[in-house]
């Protein structure tokens, strides 16, 4: 009988030893959000690129080009804008987590952050899903 | 011989990498699959082993930069700038010839 206690003791140690920690399961979370986000940056920019480089090639003279500029411009604005708040708002977290501080406010601000970027993700890039974040109703 | 789940989608983004160089819209297609591949694999990996350092999301900044400077470059090829028309040389005006001392030392 003792045997047994000991021996379930001994597992029940062990099973909390291989738990994950909260923080590294947070921490995992956060590189990969980082990680699937900076792979889809130079799609981004790419795309972004091509479409300008498409209104070039219509253009008829120089001021020609740079309207047609200005509408592309227009149009990744809010794109940029959101990205950076993205950004802003994970590097925030990450450092609560590394810090291993309250994240429970900074990962909401992320889930903004980061529903704000796919409010305004462009049509023509289909949309990676980062780490099952699941935003409300968009637009 | 084990081959990780990272290592399968990194072939295939590979593969879907080197479709995209195709014309449109399968090349739009490979490009669009081949990020959805690369972002499971960044994931697939990133939940192997402990994180010490968390990776930070890139600035767009000076990326977008560098397509305003192609932009700008393309344009000033598409449209050279013409010289304009050579007009008479603007030259200052020349000092007035030297004169004479008017007061020689004696």
């Amino acid at each position: 009988m003792r045997f047994v206690k000991y021996a379930f003791l001994f597992f029940f140690l062990f099973f909390l030893a291989g738990c994950p920690d909260p923080y590294q399961i947070q921490a995992q979370t956060a590189n990969s959000i980082s990680l699937a986000a900076n792979t889809s940056l130079p799609i981004l920019i790419e795309e972004f690129k091509q479409q300008g480089t498409h209104e070039i090639n219509l253009s008829k003279n120089e001021n020609d080009a740079v309207n047609r500029l200005v509408v592309i411009e227009k149009k990744w604005q809010p794109v940029w804008k959101a990205w950076e708040t993205l950004r802003v708002a994970h590097n925030a977290w990450a450092s609560i987590i590394e810090g291993k501080g309250d994240t429970i406010a900074s990962f909401l601000a992320l889930k903004d952050a980061f529903c704000g970027l796919m409010n305004v993700w462009p049509a023509e890039i289909r949309a990676i899903p980062m780490s099952g974040i699941v935003c409300g109703v968009s637009k | 011989m084990s081959v990780s789940i990272g290592e399968v989608l990194d072939s295939l983004a590979q593969v879907a990498t080197a479709a995209s160089a195709l014309p449109a819209p399968i090349g739009l297609v490979a490009r669009i699959i081949g990020a959805a591949l690369s972002a499971a694999s960044a994931i697939a990996k990133a939940g192997q082993d402990p994180v010490v350092e968390i990776e930070r999301i890139l600035s767009a900044d000076p990326l977008v930069q560098k397509v305003h400077a192609e932009w700008a470059d393309l344009i000033a090829k598409k449209f050279p700038k013409t010289d304009p028309a050579p007009s008479a040389p603007q030259t200052l005006p020349s000092p007035p010839p030297a004169r004479d001392d008017p007061y020689p030392d004696d």
